[in-house]
């Protein structure tokens, strides 16, 4: 899992188009980050993005990654401090990331900065399941691992599209997963066709990231599987969050699509 | 554990040039060491399994490979999403590219049995290679399938003798 203090701020896709005070800015600035002072890493970085958003519009579009990064350095220096804010600042810093790719979607940095920045915000707080129209409905896959359900594959055809060139990947030269130009090299699936989808009662599922999901929570199972207090808490806020229910899940060792009770 | 060996003559030129290869590029295929082959080469639409990317790139690091497909058809992919381990279908130009093959296509089911295996299940591989041996046109073919840690174990012993 990685640490926040180990998620580092990007350059911009545009940097060279920034003037010489500008890139000193971005120096500094990626310098107070690298030293730990991110306060005024964030200021550096923020007065960047607002030079950048005055300029033409695709640099000005490429600013949203400077906002990314101060939300980022604030994030870090939060963190132990006020986590509610870390954690809304870190979601503000993915979004900036998503409009900072709309001009190009393979960006290798901004990519694999909002991969990292998701899979934190996962793994440090968990994903937020809520109430709605009286129900919990539950859809993170590592809930449906830790109630053991089976996974799921599927059967399909495709095409493939190399994100660098264009050309079918099994003919071009570029490698997936490698950054050619600071682009990163994907092989895009087109023309998709399922054929069908099974369920993996004793076969391994290829991917984990995605399967069934099981039946939605109401009030009743809140109060059955979570201690009195918490309980109260979750029913009171209309919200809990994933590591909580994994937690009670091993705790009271529930399985299925049901959350059925198993003998221990 | 299940494991085939077989051998027959093969007239790789004859088969080249059904798929629409004219004589200068079949001259130029036989620099290869390696041919990666999709599924169902004689038919109008033919499918690569989703790793043959993965396996061309990782064979290109130490062997001459090229695709063959029937000349002027777009190629495509097929999946299946469990962690079955499916190879494409490789003809080896010498006994020489077999060697080195194997032992890349070993490393390979290891790794992916490393990143496949769950909950104590272990994945299942699959491969079907060829080894042509161009100067007597003799084919041997490996048909292997089994549990992916022990099948990457045995590729690497394995001893296709000419």
């Amino acid at each position: 899992m990685p640490k926040v203090s180990s998620i580092n701020p990007v350059r911009p896709r545009t940097i060279g188009r920034l003037t010489s005070i500008q890139a000193t800015n971005l120096d500094n600035a990626l310098s107070h980050a690298k030293n730990g002072q991110h306060s005024k890493a964030a200021g550096l970085f923020v007065a960047l993005a607002s030079e950048m958003e005055a300029s033409e519009p695709d640099v000005a579009l490429d600013s949203a990654s400077m906002r990314a990064d101060a939300g980022l350095m604030m994030a870090q220096r939060l963190l132990n401090r006020n986590r509610d804010k870390a954690e809304t600042l870190l979601v503000e810093a993915a979004s900036f990331l998503e409009k900072a790719l709309e001009p190009d979607p393979y960006w290798a940095d901004y990519l694999l900065l909002r991969g990292r920045i998701r899979s934190f915000l996962h793994n440090e707080f968990g994903c937020r399941i809520s109430r709605r129209n009286g129900t919990w409905k539950i859809d993170c896959i590592d809930v449906s691992n830790a109630l053991h359900i089976p996974g799921i594959s599927r059967s399909e055809k495709f095409d493939l599209e190399c994100s660098i060139c264009g050309k079918d990947p099994m003919f071009c030269a570029h490698i997936p997963g490698q950054t050619y130009d600071g682009r990163l090299a994907l092989k895009l699936v087109k023309n998709l066709e399922f054929d069908h989808i099974a369920i993996m009662i004793d076969q391994i599922p290829e991917e984990r990231n995605i399967g069934l999901v099981p039946r939605p929570l109401t009030d009743d199972d809140i109060r059955e599987f979570f201690p009195e207090g918490k309980a109260r808490e979750i029913l009171s806020k209309g919200e809990l969050r994933c590591k909580d229910l994994i937690r009670v899940i091993h705790q009271e060792h529930l399985g299925g699509m049901n959350f059925v009770r198993r003998s221990r | 554990m299940s494991i085939k060996v077989s051998e027959s003559v093969v007239d790789l030129d004859a088969i080249l040039n059904r798929l629409g290869y004219n004589d200068s590029q079949i001259n130029e295929m036989m620099q290869y060491d390696v041919f990666l082959l999709p599924n169902d080469l004689e038919s109008p639409k033919s499918y690569f399994v989703d790793k043959s990317v993965k396996v061309k790139n990782e064979i290109a690091k130490k062997l001459r490979i090229a695709v063959i497909t029937r000349q002027g058809a777009k190629s495509h992919y097929q999946a299946q999403r469990a962690a079955e381990i499916v190879l494409p279908v490789l003809v080896f130009l010498g006994w020489q590219a077999f060697d080195i093959g194997k032992d890349i296509l070993a490393s390979m089911i290891y790794d992916m049995y490393v990143r496949y295996r769950y909950r104590g299940r272990v994945p299942n591989a699959k491969l079907r290679c060829v080894v042509v041996d161009k100067k007597r046109q003799i084919r041997k073919e490996l048909e292997a399938e089994g549990p992916a840690n022990d099948l990457a174990k045995i590729l690497r012993e394995f001893k296709l003798a000419s």
